[in-house]
């Protein structure tokens, strides 16, 4: 059985989706490649606009999502974030 | 008046040297806490950090308090006093209890793991009333520390059975010493001694802590 991802991994996962096409992509495909409940989706998506870590584009054929430089750090950091967190047990 | 700690003549400057290792340790956290809240944005490592932030204050308030506010006892024996009025030196071990209840309280909340603020805000008020009403306070404001940092042991031991890793590893046995250091100042009034051995014990506790900090700094910058 597969271990269950904690918050931090959730949204490394869902930066890493948006960063590989290219920036951009539809909530359906994010949905599909993260792995989680469109309510949690929805939840982790507010969340990561609010922090800055994408931004939410409107075109005529629906919402894309893009990553921020904020985003991009986080996942270059991500590992010195897992180690201070595992640390002090943060997570 | 109410002796707030007993210090041993011999050891005057030392305590203070101490305290200011101390505050540079938990201002260490504190600031690198806040280096990764700003990449993370997550709120328990934005608690993390103002807890030591807090207890760096308290130790800064400490040392200041020692340098400026002490005064003989008979023998070889110096003493930090409460005074009934409002003075500078009352002002100053306020802080210093404010920053230290605080510091505590705002590390066991994070390691709670609850959200939600309204118990956060019920644990301040229980303990700073439990203060108020207390006979020897003193004994409370450290029976206070204490116990939040029993609370936040039991979470290192059960993060350490977790994970198995050497720097939560150093993280538990720096949150247990700091535990030791604040028990043993429980029992302060009974020799002045005891002052010396809190202090070497939170010494040894902001040792492992400090460790396995530098321990995640290296290791974030072997990364890279």
């Amino acid at each position: 059985m597969e271990r269950k991802r904690n918050k931090l991994e959730i949204i490394k996962d869902i930066l890493t989706v948006i960063r590989e096409k290219n920036g951009r992509i539809k909530p359906t495909h994010i949905l599909y490649k993260s792995n989680l409940s469109h309510q949690m989706m929805k939840e982790y998506l507010e969340e990561l606009i609010v922090k800055k870590f994408i931004k939410e584009i409107e075109l005529k054929q629906g919402k894309t999502y893009e990553v921020t430089p904020k985003g991009i750090n986080y996942l270059e950091e991500y590992n010195t974030i897992v180690n201070f967190t595992n640390a002090f047990g943060l997570d | 008046m109410t002796q707030l700690h007993y210090i041993p003549s011999w050891f005057f400057g030392f305590n203070i040297a101490f305290e200011m290792i101390f505050m540079l340790a938990a201002a260490l956290v504190a600031l690198y806490s806040y280096r990764i809240y700003k990449i993370s944005s997550q709120k328990e490592i934005k608690l993390f950090g103002i807890s030591f932030a807090l207890l760096s204050a308290s130790y800064f308030v400490s040392s200041i308090i020692s340098l400026f506010f002490i005064s003989a006892l008979e023998g070889n024996l110096l003493a930090i006093a409460i005074h009934r009025i409002l003075n500078a030196q009352n002002i100053a071990v306020a802080s210093y209890i404010l920053f230290l209840i605080l510091g505590h309280i705002t590390l066991l909340y994070t390691t709670l793991r609850v959200e939600r603020k309204r118990i956060y805000g019920l644990l301040i008020a229980m303990a700073f009333i439990a203060i108020n009403f207390s006979f020897n306070k003193v004994f409370m404001i450290y029976f206070i520390s204490s116990l939040c940092l029993l609370f936040v042991n039991y979470h290192y031991y059960m993060e350490f059975i977790k994970r198995k890793n050497k720097t939560v590893f150093l993280t538990f046995w720096g949150m247990f010493f700091l535990f030791v250091s604040n028990v043993i100042f429980l029992v302060q009034e009974s020799s002045a001694t005891i002052y010396v051995i809190s202090h070497v014990t939170e010494l040894i506790g902001y040792c492992f802590i400090a460790s396995s900090l530098l321990r995640v700094i290296k290791h974030g910058k072997k990364k890279k």
